[in-house]
């Protein structure tokens, strides 16, 4: 019995995990996410409830139960990514679930839902192919592209589509870079004296 | 202020990782190591007290919860965003906590004398997790040590005025309640006497530092003048003092071995 009630701790502890994990998948759908989420840091506060029982009752009885005491070290640590779980997925899962906070589901670039009034015109940004800057302006990030140090590799030439923006705006003007990135220009050479 | 402490990725899934909830987490497991190794020291059971701490916690997050929805249902008439009061978590956590000695066979006042220490240091960690996630802040103030929210995710930043670090305030407090009841000059455990005192010591800082929160909810105010946590404040340290009167007069009684 006693040895019982330590297993279904330590399993309770590895339910929490997993209710913690599918909490953060099911963020996005209001009432299943607040369950799971919130559920996981009550599933570890039970198993560690029954595992203090259970060594309770192993000490009362003169036995010492090293499964309970497993399972209250496993729940304690399964409380904590738990309750960070239900303080981030199940808060903002509560937010969109009471109605404090929405999702805007129509938003698309460069044209606007249908049925509105202003014309399908947006004052978007246009969209990037990349986070990443493209200091050559070939449409190729600087960074994190693997072949991009390699000398022998071809460089595509980019077509005009490439450049051009999805949404038909003209292209955004380069902007002059900012002061403190430019060097005075230089002093003039003395002309000659009257 | 660190609203966001991290963000993890798993895939294309960000988590981000905020700063309160690691401090909560911390604070309650710090919290509980201190009071287990407490409990351990006053040679109650181990096993019945983690049963009981478990019980305290998983009761005080429902009755933080609670109340936090039930001062926003009275103020505003809807259910807010979801949040936490302490006074909710400590009445609720300290039901549970009983019921669960007592069911286990623990000697209820020696039980809670142990948790002393620990719960005000639980508690600063706690405030910590509110100064970094901005939420509890304080009223507006132009001091030399006025601290200004800049995150636009805290609380605390809308509007983005130079505050009173309330937070930081209790958090201070409490660690010197800490050190106090850990030192030997706090009454001894057993009788009920060291946990009446840090309640009206908590209760006493609490109401004298709610008027320099600056929080736009502060619950059902009396007579526009008292906010839920002073009034919650004011009928726990009156019954911490009666409780305190009582014993000693009990104890005196004792000693002077009348009937």
């Amino acid at each position: 019995m006693l040895r019982r009630m330590g297993l279904l701790s330590i399993l309770l502890s590895g339910l929490a995990i997993v209710c913690a994990g599918i909490g953060v998948l099911t963020t996005p759908f209001p009432v299943l996410g607040l369950i799971f989420a919130f559920g996981a840091p009550a599933l570890a506060v039970a198993g560690v409830m029954l595992g203090g029982s259970a060594m309770s009752k192993a000490k009362r009885a003169g036995q010492t139960n090293e499964t309970a005491k497993i399972g209250v070290i496993l729940n304690a640590i399964a409380f904590v990514p738990s309750l960070l779980v239900a303080l981030t997925c199940g808060v903002c899962n509560a937010l969109f679930s009471t109605g404090n906070m929405q999702v805007q589901r129509d938003v698309r670039f460069g044209t606007s839902p249908l049925g509105s009034a202003d014309g399908g015109v947006r004052a978007l940004p246009p969209p990037q192919r990349s986070a990443k800057p493209d200091p050559d302006g070939t449409g190729e990030p600087a960074e994190d592209d693997p072949g991009a140090t390699d000398p022998n590799r071809p460089r595509a030439e980019p077509t005009p589509d490439d450049r051009r923006p999805q949404n038909d705006q003209p292209p955004p003007e380069r902007q002059a870079p900012p002061p403190g990135n430019t060097l005075p220009p230089p002093p003039l050479p003395p002309g000659p004296g009257k | 202020m660190h609203p966001i402490l991290t963000t993890l990725h798993f895939g294309d899934r960000a988590i981000p990782i905020g700063g309160y909830g690691v401090l909560l987490a911390l604070a309650l497991l710090v919290g509980g190591v201190v009071a287990l190794r407490s409990a351990v020291r006053l040679q109650l059971d181990a096993g019945a007290f983690i049963a009981s701490l478990a019980a305290a916690i998983g009761s005080g997050l429902l009755g933080g919860s609670l109340l936090f929805a039930l001062i926003g249902l009275l103020q505003t008439g809807t259910l807010g965003p979801p949040g936490l009061v302490f006074y909710g978590g400590a009445i609720l956590g300290a039901l549970g906590f009983a019921l669960t000695a007592r069911a286990h066979g623990l000697p209820l006042a020696t039980a809670l004398d142990a948790s002393v220490p620990a719960l005000p240091l639980a508690h600063a960690l706690g405030r910590l997790g509110c100064l970094l996630g901005g939420c509890c802040y304080g009223a507006r103030f132009s001091g030399p040590w006025a601290i200004t929210y800049t995150d636009g995710l805290a609380p605390a930043a809308h509007p983005a005025w130079p505050r009173h670090p309330w937070p930081l305030y209790e958090a201070l407090v409490l660690l010197a309640l800490a050190a106090f009841f850990a030192s030997r000059w706090a009454p001894a455990a057993g009788s009920g006497r060291r946990s009446a005192l840090y309640v009206l010591c908590y209760a006493l800082a609490r109401f004298a530092l709610e008027p320099l929160r600056g929080d736009a909810v502060r619950g059902v105010t009396v007579l526009g003048a008292l906010s839920t946590s002073q009034l919650i404040s004011l009928t726990l340290g009156l019954g911490a003092l009666s409780f305190l009167w009582l014993a000693r007069r009990r104890s005196l009684t004792r000693s002077a071995g009348l009937p």
